[in-house]
């Protein structure tokens, strides 16, 4: 970790202006985790860094570390996920993959399985048909991949197979006999069939799913709590950009 | 080596300004020490000045001395016509060319919730009443060529449109990701001239 320059492949997180002419980008990398860098002059329309450290976008890059941030020097550009910019109804929704990505990785480890989720998602959200679900199978995946899967199969005290209740706090599912964790709430069985569907399936199948009446809601209610819980995420305040439409 | 401490704290203090390293304030630091008492302290006076007397102007954003805004009270300047600008200085920028009569709404930054910067932040409710309440009938954003710039025009596109009013989005012939103020004003003004219907 000490070498002075190095790359790595990254996606885009945060790009905000700095000074007169800069940006400061957050990057979550495969190689080193989440950082920040700055990329000079950036702003400038005859940048060449210009192109590469734009939201929403996927390449390899170059920095240098001096002897605070790191500075990026040079770039190639894989995949650039225009349509946020015209869709006001999914750049929320981008935002908020960015947001749950970002919020499980810290330091500068590598980051492959969450990285790898968070380019899918960017590649995969324009063609849902139901973009809700697609955020509850990539919260699904997200907790999965940090080690804080919610408990599905059955009780997780007795491993009954009649469990109905869900706590965030105990970490899965109850049956009625075990632990009446104040926080716990009725699930159907057929959301719970739903969520290890959407645990299995790769995020390119999400969009064949069909959920029936009532399973989003409770399944939105599920990961919802599960990820306050765990993971200390509350509203979201890019999915609040939502309630401009209604 | 180390300075007189009067010294160290004027190179500190002009360190403070963007793009403004120790070599560069230190040899700031020297032109001004080199320069009559007069000039320094007028320079030093438009600082404060400049910082006491202009604020924001609470109907349209854009820096002032007087309230409302000089470009608000112009009773020339074309009621009906709204353009949107993330920055005071791309006011400027847009004066500059000329070519531009309506009034202005200046956002302070794009929309960007995961930065804090939200609909409130950007002062999107006022626009939406200034738009209803003077019967304006174009709005045109001049929002940087970005993600954010471009989404927040998208944004405001999709809610300003439901109420009966033309939205455009200037023109931009400017390579992705560049900001609207580095434009120069021949290509700004044939932004404006070509800014097409969202
Ligand atoms: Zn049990
Ligand atoms: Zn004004």
């Amino acid at each position: 970790m000490t070498e002075r320059s190095f790359k790595t492949d990254a996606l885009v997180l945060l790009s905000r202006p700095l000074g007169e002419a800069d940006r400061l980008v957050t990057f979550l990398s495969w190689d080193r985790g989440k950082f920040t860098a700055v990329a000079r002059g950036a702003r400038k329309t005859m940048s060449k860094l210009a192109a590469g450290v734009e939201l929403f976008t996927y390449g390899h890059y170059q920095f240098y570390r001096g002897r605070n941030l790191a500075t990026l020097t040079g770039q190639q550009v894989k995949e650039h996920f225009h349509y946020f910019r015209d869709h006001p109804e999914l750049y929320p929704l981008g935002l908020y993959l960015a947001e749950l990505a970002g919020s499980v990785v810290s330091g500068e480890g590598p980051a492959p399985e969450i990285c790898n989720l968070l380019l899918e998602g960017w590649r995969r959200l324009i063609e849902q048909p139901d973009p809700q679900l697609f955020l509850r199978a990539f919260e699904l995946k997200l907790l999965d991949f940090s080690g804080h899967c919610p408990h599905l199969n059955g009780c997780l005290q007795c491993g009954s197979a009649a469990a109905s209740f869900f706590s965030p706090r105990q970490g899965g599912l109850l049956c009625g006999d075990c632990g009446h964790a104040a926080d716990r709430f009725t699930v159907q069985p057929g959301t719970v069939a739903l969520a290890r569907r959407l645990l299995k399936a790769p995020l390119q199948q999400v969009k064949q799913i069909r959920p029936q009446g009532g399973q989003s809601h409770e399944l939105g209610r599920l990961t919802g709590t599960f990820l306050r819980y765990h993971l200390d995420i509350g509203e979201s305040r890019a999915l609040s950009l939502l309630k401009l439409f209604k | 080596m180390s300075y007189p401490q009067t010294l160290e704290k004027l190179v500190e203090s002009l360190c403070r300004f963007p793009g403004i390293g120790p070599k560069t304030a230190q040899r700031l630091a020297f032109f001004l020490l080199a320069r009559p008492r007069e000039e320094v302290v007028s320079i030093a006076r438009a600082m404060v000045e400049a910082k006491d007397k202009l604020f924001f102007c609470s109907n349209c954003g854009c820096l002032t001395e007087i309230e409302p805004c000089a470009l608000c009270r112009d009773s020339r300047r074309d009621r009906g016509l709204i353009c949107v600008v993330q920055e005071p200085r791309d006011v400027l920028v847009l004066e500059r060319t000329g070519q531009y009569h309506g009034l202005y709404h200046v956002l302070h930054g794009a929309l960007s919730p995961l930065d804090g910067l939200g609909p409130e932040e950007l002062r999107l409710p006022h626009l939406f009443s200034r738009i209803k309440e003077n019967n304006v009938r174009e709005v045109i954003i001049a929002t940087n060529p970005n993600v954010e710039g471009d989404a927040t025009a998208a944004f405001i596109a999709r809610l300003v449109k439901p109420l009966g009013v033309t939205v455009t989005r200037i023109a931009f012939g400017l390579p992705v990701g560049g900001d609207l103020e580095y434009a120069d004003d021949l290509t700004l003004s044939r932004a404006l001239e070509g800014r097409r219907e969202m």
